[in-house]
């Protein structure tokens, strides 16, 4: 008797307790020129921001991240969202989302959430990586890399100084800026044309940066830092290098 | 039948008859009614006292909770280990205390205390039954906590709602939601605060005035710190403006028009106190390092003195010394926990040359790693360890343990290994674990390897960097032990002023007064030797004067903050020398047979224990957005805006 009681309670809570799960995908890229724009990708460095009003918790909403790929995917309840930036300094300018003024913000936009939804985001990058090349001289493993400025009339902010190149070498193929065997030199600041960068980085480091780590292979990837923007750099493609030294 | 209803009814009627109220309302016995609080210098004593005690001070010496707990109170001095004056050395494996904060880092919005102050002065004035001066102090020293409330709340999170009143109880509170005062409002506030009240601090109490009470001097004491933190932030303002440090409303930003205002306001504090002719700075003892030292450490004829938080040893207990005395002077489980790094050591100047530099690299300065148990670097060769720090600075000295040093007349032990001469350079060996270093099978070819105090690359509760904490250590016997420490947490002190003023005259081109009040700090630092000649002060020199003369007295992160550099000499990337911290060990050389055999080298290292056992040596993060920290948002107030970067 009191089995059955207790089975019928069980039974019927989990109808009262349980929500379903959120099943509206909220993806897209970031662009630029249409193309896929290659992002960190680290979760270090959010970029898009999504809230919510209306349910009294005031914090800052979730974080819909961006990949190395440039590609974002977040599973969201249907609902009325807010998506706003991360309020900090870009090494690109959107589109869609213009400054408030420096330390102020970004324009929110109000997105309806009823099903799946694709939206891309047309970024302009102040300056693009290109002719990306890793080898191994020595004990080091040296990148070059070319840093052409983007002359674009839609930008709005004068183009900031290249000031520093970075250089990252992981085990795994996810190459961002939390890679842990990274190096970066200061670079002569410039801000128009192109140049040819060169960085390298320690073999060693890559040896006692991770435990027990005997890959004589990994991925490389090269950045470049802006003036005045910290943190958040503007990435090449991911390359892959044999050959590293043990 | 009727009777029983008269019966019933006489005990209803009585009752009834009675005022409720009156006969359920009693005086609780075990509390003192407002009145009869206020009736007497004791009662407000008592609540004074609480009202003081919650007085914010990151880095002061009380200890209490668990090592990991939240709040202040148990943090055990982390703070001191979170920038660039030390680290915290407890153990590799889990994470260190003392590591890198993000923008809720010294968030402040005590309205609880602001509230219960207001009230205070509220009672003082309604049922305040002492004399009539004393009265009058009362009220000034409940102001004064107040307006230090505000400052501290002021600088870590800009402009906050000024509010003065006491609120009653309303079911629809958001009609006492304020909007933030702007930046200079507050500050405005503060200084005019301090500048009405000051004449009342000095009237003497029956009770006395101590070092822990405010008085004139203290009042115009942060009345120097806080109008040279707003006078910096509007004389930055260009800066304000590239960094994004500013919100429309005002609410975050100072206009450079102020600067000369306030900076001025500093100056002329600092006039007062000099004319107020008892303060001045200690000098006690001969011995200049050991003068610097005991500054810290006398209670009573220490005319430097200002304002202090003090420590009983029984009541209040004062756990700085048992935590961080040397390894080879500890009685408990404890100690050597802050290890000061490279550099702020570097920091002091040689006496002679003025200059900064340990050269302890033949050409170029190398920086090695801890893993590295071989080298073919070019090492100068030191007869002693502690020839190295000859001639420096006595303040070093006075605050900082290093090879060759003393503490309470027993040399510290530090020595990291020995460094074996090969043909290629040098082999460094080291023990295993610092519990071992006195085991002859640890010995090397019957040479001790490491001394008892480190450092050492894993081991805690020794040496880490090379450098024990000497500043604020109680020299007593037994002060080691139980938190019987007395030593007092200095918040003001003369030598501060000085500094502030000295800062503030350099910005208005005051430069004699400026060259005059460093070299007064310098003089008593060092001697007459010591001091500068025009040409050679820069705001350079000033920066490091502060760095060196306040070491570990909770101004770092403050000054840095306001001369808007902290985010580019701590923007945690390792490839940022001034982001990483960095260690100096000392070996001893063997080489039997060899000149050399028995003198010593160094070897400049970077720090591991700071981070994460998966991510050791972390830089330090200063992040835009913690100029101005996370001010406290919801439904509550919806006027409050956020700062910058939030």
């Amino acid at each position: 008797m009191i089995g059955i009681i207790l089975l019928g309670i069980i039974l019927t809570a989990c109808e009262y307790d349980n929500y379903n799960p959120p099943e509206c995908f909220f993806q897209g890229y970031l662009t630029y020129n249409g193309e896929p724009f290659l992002y960190d990708g680290s979760p270090s460095v959010p970029v898009l921001r999504l809230y919510q009003e209306g349910f009294g918790l005031e914090d800052g909403g979730q974080v819909a991240r961006i990949n190395e790929e440039g590609f974002f995917s977040h599973l969201l309840f249907a609902g009325d969202y807010k998506l706003t930036l991360q309020n900090v300094l870009y090494p690109f300018e959107f589109d869609d989302f213009s400054s408030l003024g420096t330390g102020l913000g970004y324009d929110t936009l109000a997105i309806n959430i009823t099903g799946d939804m694709e939206r891309n985001f047309e970024i302009t990058p102040y300056f693009t990586l290109s002719n990306v090349s890793a080898v191994v001289s020595g004990n080091d493993i040296v990148a070059t890399f070319n840093v052409t400025a983007v002359d674009d009339p839609s930008l709005e902010n004068p183009t900031p100084n290249v000031i520093r190149a970075r250089i990252y070498l992981n085990v795994t193929p996810l190459v961002n800026s939390n890679t842990l065997a990274n190096r970066a030199v200061d670079v002569a600041p410039f801000n128009t044309g192109t140049q040819q960068l060169s960085v390298s980085l320690p073999a060693i480091s890559y040896r006692e940066r991770y435990t027990n780590n005997f890959k004589t292979y990994g991925w490389v990837r090269v950045a470049v830092e802006l003036e005045g923007i910290p943190n958040y750099y503007l990435f090449s493609e991911i390359i892959y290098l044999d050959g590293i030294p043990l | 039948m009727k009777n029983r209803t008269i019966y019933l009814l006489i005990p209803v009627l009585t009752f009834g008859l009675f005022s409720c109220e009156k006969h359920l309302t009693q005086q609780d016995p075990y509390v003192l009614a407002v009145e009869d609080a206020y009736k007497s210098n004791a009662g407000i004593n008592s609540i004074a006292a609480n009202l003081a005690s919650r007085l914010r001070h990151e880095q002061n010496f009380s200890f209490g909770g668990s090592f990991y707990g939240a709040g202040i109170n148990s943090n055990r001095h982390q703070d001191l280990a979170r920038w660039d004056e030390a680290i915290y050395n407890h153990h590799t494996q889990w994470q260190h205390p003392g590591g890198n904060q993000n923008r809720n880092y010294r968030q402040y919005y005590d309205y609880d205390l602001i509230r219960d102050i207001n009230i205070h002065i509220e009672n003082l004035l309604n049922y305040g039954a002492v004399a009539e001066s004393e009265l009058r102090y009362y009220l000034a020293e409940a102001r004064f906590y107040r307006a230090y409330t505000y400052y501290e709340m002021a600088f870590r999170m800009g402009g906050v709602p000024i509010i003065e009143e006491v609120y009653e109880y309303t079911s629809n509170p958001i009609e006492y939601a304020k909007p933030r005062n702007t930046e200079v409002e507050v500050y405005d506030y503060v200084i005019s605060e301090l500048e009405e009240i000051m004449d009342d601090l000095d009237i003497a109490l029956s009770s006395g005035v101590t070092l822990t009470r405010p008085s004139k001097g203290v009042a115009l004491a942060l009345l120097c710190r806080v109008s040279l933190y707003a006078g910096t932030l509007a004389y930055n303002n260009d800066i304000n403006e590239a960094k994004g440090l500013k919100l429309p409303s005002g609410a975050v930003g100072i206009p450079f028009a102020k600067a000369e205002d306030y900076l001025q306001k500093c100056i002329d504090a600092y006039y007062e106190l000099e004319e107020m002719g008892i303060y001045s700075l200690y000098r006690g003892n001969g011995d200049l390092a050991e003068n610097f030292y005991e500054l810290f450490t006398k209670k009573s004829g220490n005319p430097e003195l200002i304002f202090i938080k003090d420590y009983d040893g029984i009541n209040f207990p004062n756990y700085f010394t048992e935590t961080h005395i040397p390894r080879s002077q500890k009685l408990g489980a404890d100690g050597a926990m802050l290890n000061p790094v490279l550099n702020l050591v570097e920091c002091y100047e040689d006496v002679a040359s003025k200059s900064n530099l340990f050269d302890v690299y033949i050409g170029d300065e190398q920086v090695e790693n801890m893993s590295d148990n071989s080298s073919s670097f070019d090492y100068r060769i030191f007869e002693t360890a502690g020839e190295l720090f000859e001639g420096r600075d006595p303040r070093l000295t006075g605050s900082i343990l290093y090879p060759g040093s003393t503490f309470r007349g027993i040399p510290v032990d530090l020595q990291a290994g020995l460094a074996v001469k090969t043909p290629a350079g040098y082999d460094f060996v080291h023990v295993d674990d610092i519990n071992n270093v006195e085991n002859p099978s640890n010995y090397y070819n019957g040479e001790r390897k490491t001394g008892i105090d480190g450092p050492h690359r894993t081991s805690g509760f020794c040496s880490h960097t090379g450098f024990h904490m000497r500043k604020f250590l109680d020299p007593n016997p037994g002060s080691e032990t139980g938190g019987q420490s007395t030593m007092p947490y200095v918040v003001f002190r003369y030598g501060e002023v000085l500094l502030n003023a000295a800062e503030a005259a350099w910005y208005l081109n005051q430069k004699d007064l400026a060259l005059d009040l460093i070299n007064r700090v310098r003089n008593r630092a060092g001697g007459e030797v010591f001091e500068l000649e025009m040409a050679e002060l820069d705001l350079d020199r000033i920066m490091n004067e502060r760095r060196v003369e306040l070491a570990f007295e909770d101004h770092r992160f403050n000054d840095a903050k306001r001369w808007r550099i902290a985010d580019e000499i701590w923007d945690n990337d390792r490839n940022t020398p001034t982001a990483v911290t960095y260690a100096m060990w000392p070996y001893k050389i063997y080489a039997p047979g060899d000149p050399d055999d028995g003198k010593w080298l160094f070897r400049k290292l970077l720090v591991e224990h700071r981070g994460l056992s998966s991510d050791m040596g972390m830089p330090i993060n200063f992040g835009l957005d913690m100029y101005y920290a996370y001010i406290p948002v919801n439904d509550g107030n919806p006027l409050i805006e956020k700062n910058p970067y939030h």
